[in-house]
């Protein structure tokens, strides 16, 4: 997984400064950090380009409210919507899911729990317990994350790697509903090999849409986008 | 899994305990698992206090919680310098804090060398411990006293930057796990473990998949927790698998990094931050390609060379 991706879903914090519109969503962001690839100083870059490309600022010829120590400022007001919950082992991640709901009820902020990634315990889990299929197991870790998140209006996102697939049919399904276990888009990342290109093919119930894009300092840059049924 | 026991609050007595037990509500998970309104009824709590029960066990067991601008700060000091310029150049500073660094290559393609230059500048350049977890008995004193003569060092520096650098040989993946779990990490500044294939020689892949897989997963989950809780840069040592499509090493950096495989299997692609390829070239120096990693580009490169004061 590219953090970058994710990044660029959770740099835009706060709303206003100096009467600038920042077009920030002031929503907090849990991510479940498993896999450890998370690199704050890689956040604080995304987010200083943000607001440096932020075009309101531009229109407006006032780009230069934008020093350093303004650019610090918003980053250090914006972290405070951001959280990690740090995983070394498999059952302080299974906790962690259980403890979502006592986190969601003390901040009505939170619009995003992020897992990175919801099968880093998978081989560990299997040893000890039952001879899951992956499918299988990631649809039981999406169960307990959705039991303990019901009620509250938030993504889940979860990333899981490509290379490790159950035989069977796939288990985890797409809905247009509210269900339990089954998820709403899958969004299938592909790198290819000997050069700085990706595409991603985002599935619902109802669509299929391919997405171009490039992963730069400034973040994901998308190219072209098309749908088929 | 640990168990429910009174410890865990104040009114929760043996009786309680025993009455939860009764409905297989045995470990903290089952606890974390129930209906609030469920455990009141079973252990004859108010709900405040099965709140504050939950509080707990969420404090005591689950993932540590960490807010942004924390983590922010922590970050602020978290670059130790390799002391190999054009290297630290290429890691945007050195190696961060918290992450596992892998350095891949062919045999005497200068991974050892490269260790032993970084743990004699980290030591050198620091008051904390350098530790070197030496797999193939490859660690050598003398080479790392040559590197400290060569860069000028007096005879009592040299002494003192190598009581920083503890050694430790081990021959398997338990003596590992079991030194990761038992070593004192405070006023550690680095972990170089050299190198990891000699710890999964004895697991034949295909015979031991899932054993293999497993002893893997636990010893990255291990390696994460050392580098990620005590603010500790790893640096582990590898080797790599050329294909059939072999690229030379002077064609395109990208073109070239989908040639070739770093070994131990598909699970351990993930695992690393970062991973380098070190590569010898036509001239006597080294290449070292970013291969992966989440903050670095890949494909960008620089150029060391080895000499008697070590890696420059």
């Amino acid at each position: 997984m590219d953090w970058k991706k994710i990044y660029s879903l959770m740099v835009q914090g706060q709303t206003r400064y100096k009467g600038i519109e920042l077009n920030g969503r002031e929503a907090g962001v849990v991510l479940v950090n498993t896999d450890h690839h998370f690199h704050i100083p890689t956040l604080v870059d995304l987010m200083a380009c943000f607001i440096r490309n932020n075009n309101d600022a531009r229109k407006l010829g006032t780009t230069d409210v934008f020093d350093d120590k303004g650019i610090k400022s918003i980053i250090e007001d914006s972290l405070r919507y951001f959280t990690v919950i740090n995983c070394y082992e498999s059952s302080q991640f299974f906790l962690s899911l259980q403890s979502l709901q006592g986190i969601l009820s003390n901040d009505d902020k939170i619009a995003m729990i992020a897992i990175d990634s919801i099968s880093s315990y998978y081989w560990q889990d299997r040893k000890h317990g039952e001879c899951w299929s992956m499918d299988g197991y990631v649809k039981s870790c999406l169960n307990i994350m959705q039991k303990h998140t019901f009620g509250h209006k938030i993504i889940l996102l979860y990333t899981r790697p490509s290379d490790v697939k159950s035989k069977s049919k796939e288990a985890v399904v797409r809905t247009s509903l509210l269900n339990e276990e089954k998820i709403h888009y899958k969004i299938q990342l592909h790198k290819q090999h000997d050069v700085n290109q990706f595409s991603a093919v985002v599935e619902s119930v109802s669509d299929n849409k391919n997405l171009s894009y490039i992963v730069s300092n400034n973040g994901i840059e998308w190219r072209t986008c098309y749908s088929k049924r | 899994m640990a168990r429910i026991t009174t410890d865990l609050h104040l009114k929760l007595s043996e009786s309680a305990v025993s009455n939860l037990q009764s409905k297989k509500i045995y470990t903290v998970f089952d606890l974390m698992s129930e209906d609030s309104e469920k455990l009141m009824q079973y252990s004859g709590l108010s709900y405040q206090d099965i709140l504050d029960l939950k509080n707990t066990v969420t404090k005591l067991y689950t993932g540590k919680i960490h807010k942004g601008p924390d983590l922010l700060k922590a970050s602020c000091n978290g670059v130790t310098k390799t002391g190999i310029q054009s290297l630290d150049y290429l890691l945007r500073g050195g190696l961060y804090a918290g992450q596992i660094h892998e350095v891949c290559g062919v045999s005497s393609s200068g991974k050892s060398q490269l260790c032993h230059t970084v743990a004699v500048n980290v030591a050198q350049n620091s008051d904390g411990i350098v530790h070197y977890i030496d797999t193939n008995a490859d660690f050598s004193a003398t080479r790392a006293q040559i590197i400290l003569e060569n860069k000028g060092c007096s005879e009592e520096m040299q002494v003192l930057v190598l009581e920083r650098i503890s050694v430790t040989r081990v021959k398997t993946i338990q003596e590992v796990l079991s030194l990761l779990h038992s070593f004192q990490w405070t006023n550690t500044k680095l972990v170089i473990i050299d190198s990891l294939p000699a710890l999964f020689f004895s697991f034949d892949p295909d015979l031991h998949r899932f054993t293999y897989t497993y002893s893997l997963n636990i010893f990255s989950n291990l390696i994460r927790w050392v580098a990620g809780e005590f603010n500790i840069p790893i640096i582990t040592t590898n080797s790599v698998t050329y294909w059939q499509n072999y690229a030379e090493p002077d064609s395109s950096p990208l073109k070239r990094l989908s040639s070739v495989k770093p070994t131990l299997g598909t699970y351990w692609h993930s695992v690393p931050n970062s991973r380098l390829l070190l590569e010898n070239t036509k001239s006597e120096g080294r290449k070292i390609t970013v291969w992966k990693s989440s903050h670095l580009p890949s494909g960008s490169t620089c150029y060391i060379r080895i000499t008697n004061a070590g890696v420059v």
